[in-house]
């Protein structure tokens, strides 16, 4: 019967195949079952329910993907604004500019605060405690960096993205979108932290700026449902 | 109430019977599928019961007990009990309607 049982990915043998292989001796399968299994066997490696390729196969959460990518859409278009029209400030048309970049940046804190919420409140079985109050700073550190949060909201967003994209790999997204979300946060925080320092005579910090809606697309773009899984004894 | 089963698919029917059947109490595989054909008055293969077994404990409708020697008992969650009391009155709601229609047409 270790034939059969060999047809199924090793994930799904080191979850059920002991007790697969007891129910087998308990019962000898007839022809009708032997395809069973072998149907069985196929669909465990088409879409698979456990171990790593799970959460690949996973369904998508689009409620929650829509808004982190709406949101990394508009953060993408507040630092592109933004970058692209620095200067000379006095001018109407770049401080026109400038506040479509603020509205954005505006809008898209608040949708992808709104989507770390929904996040937080309905995974949080699945990110702990930790990746939901990771979620909730992250999002509240974007809304009040857009008014005047400062050194404050920036460290909310660094610490909060941390704990939250630690939380999330694997569990809701892959894990290169978790550390590109990290990589950059950290970067745009130090570009921050750079121009602060050189009191904004030196603008060029601020060109890593430009990475951090992306990364939040592609955060939203790989969103998924988190599994639902126990450990196995 | 009733996506967490749409969504399974072809895996639907056996699920709700396996949920049924874990309605009275843990078992594990060799009962869940005795109890199946029982109630079902059809065959449920091994393949099935496990596509079906994996899909559920995923969802968290289900969940697994500590081994009994190689024997891995289940039994229904809170969800699983919630999600199957929706799909039952779903269907009783839905044989009340053809049953009264079928009356109306004698």
């Amino acid at each position: 019967m270790s034939s059969l049982l060999r047809l199924y990915p090793a994930a799904w043998r080191a979850r059920y195949g002991e007790e697969f292989a007891e129910l087998l001796a308990a019962r000898a399968p007839s022809f009708r079952d032997r395809l069973d299994i072998i149907a069985g066997a196929v669909d465990a490696r088409l879409r698979p329910q456990v171990g790593q390729d799970a959460h690949a196969h996973a369904p998508r959460d689009r409620s929650a993907s829509v808004l982190v990518v709406v949101g990394g859409t508009l953060l993408t278009a507040w630092s592109v604004i933004g970058v692209l029209f620095v200067g000379p400030w006095e001018d109407p048309a770049v401080q026109r500019m400038l506040s479509a970049s603020y509205a954005s940046g505006l809008a898209g804190s608040v949708l992808v605060a709104a989507a770390l919420l929904l996040i937080a409140s309905r995974y949080d079985w699945s990110i702990g405690a930790a990746g939901a109050v990771g979620g909730v700073l992250t999002g509240s550190g974007l809304v009040f960096s857009s008014f005047g949060g400062g050194g404050v909201a920036l460290l909310m967003i660094l610490g909060g993205t941390v704990m939250l994209a630690w939380r999330l790999r694997g569990r809701l997204v892959g894990t290169v979108p978790a550390l590109v979300l990290t990589v950059t946060t950290m970067l745009v925080v130090a570009a921050f932290l750079a121009v602060a320092a050189n009191s904004w005579t030196d603008l060029t910090p601020f060109y890593l700026v430009l990475a951090y809606g992306p990364a939040w697309m592609l955060v939203g773009l790989d969103l998924r449902a988190p599994v639902r899984q126990l450990a196995v004894a | 109430m009733t996506e967490p089963l749409g969504e399974i698919g072809r895996f639907a029917e056996p699920s709700l019977f396996i949920l049924a059947s874990l309605s009275e109490g843990p078992k594990h595989g060799y009962a869940i599928m005795a109890d199946v054909e029982a109630i079902s008055g059809g065959h449920l293969g091994p393949g099935t019961l496990y596509a079906a077994l994996a899909r559920l404990e995923r969802r968290g409708l289900i969940e697994a007990l500590e081994p009994e020697e190689r024997r891995r008992p289940y039994r229904l969650t809170g969800l699983g009990a919630s999600v199957l009391r929706a799909q039952l009155q779903g269907l009783s709601d839905f044989a009340k309607t053809g049953l009264e229609r079928l009356g109306d047409a004698r």
